[in-house]
């Protein structure tokens, strides 16, 4: 599977994604991460907590205590740091959308070919012919169809 | 501590959790299928321990499991747990002398 995130990318996004939207709480920066990084990436708090407490050690965020929450600033160097790194979040985003999907032609093929029920079962000439006739016809669906997508 | 931060501890313990018991489900795979080679060393005679081939061969990759399920932790642990215990401290009263 390929990675979204590549090492240390993550406090890169979310620096990236508290400069948008500060002063933010974790569940807002994982949000806004999960916006712009799109389906391929499942965001958890368990990823992004670590990433504002690395930046927090860091001295590039800053947090206050509001209302028994976390809110969550970018500190002056945070801001310098945030510069640099700006577009993390939209090269990351465009890197998740390249990712190839699972549903390829190949995978809906072979999923239906090991749902066939009897398949080892020997044919018949007649079957054989009838079933090969059968599957020229769906190949031809098939390709006509990826045709029409160009 | 706010609730974004206790889902990210609960998400640390889950996957702790989770870490052990593969490694144990590991354990009992490997300890059922090598008594069951030694019934069958026992039940052809005996001589030559040959079930100590897979018994240790196998063990050499039960131990790094459990060394990676017990021993190693990913950065993302490590932050949270030094961040646990901050505010252990910071919660803790004063010492009284």
């Amino acid at each position: 599977m390929t990675r979204v995130f590549r090492r240390g990318e993550l406090q890169a996004a979310v620096l990236d994604a508290l400069a948008q939207i500060e002063p933010a709480n974790g569940y807002a920066v994982m949000q806004e991460l999960a916006d712009r990084v799109g389906e391929s990436w499942q965001p958890s708090p368990g990823a992004v907590y670590p990433a504002l407490i690395g930046l927090h050690d860091a001295g590039l965020v800053a947090v206050t205590e509001r209302d028994g929450g976390r809110e969550y600033k970018l500190s002056a160097a945070g801001r310098r740091a945030a510069s640099k790194v700006s577009g993390t979040l939209e090269a990351v985003g465009t890197r998740a959308r390249s990712i190839p999907r699972a549903a390829t032609v190949a995978a809906v093929v072979d999923d239906f070919a090991a749902r066939i029920p009897n398949r080892h079962r020997l044919l018949t000439a007649e079957q054989e012919a009838t079933i090969i006739a059968e599957l020229d016809h769906v190949r031809r669906r098939i390709r006509e169809l990826l045709q029409e997508d160009n | 501590m706010d609730e974004f931060a206790r889902a990210a501890f609960r998400e640390q313990e889950a996957r702790r959790i989770r870490r052990h018991r593969a490694f144990w489900l590991h354990f009992a795979v490997w300890a059922a299928t090598n008594i069951f080679l030694v019934v069958v060393w026992a039940l052809t005679g005996g001589g030559y321990p040959w079930f100590l081939f897979p018994l240790f061969g196998w063990a050499i990759g039960l131990v790094a499991h459990g060394v990676a399920a017990y021993g190693l932790a990913d950065v993302n642990d490590i932050v949270l747990q030094r961040e646990q215990q901050r505010m252990v401290q910071a919660d803790a009263p004063p010492p009284s002398e």
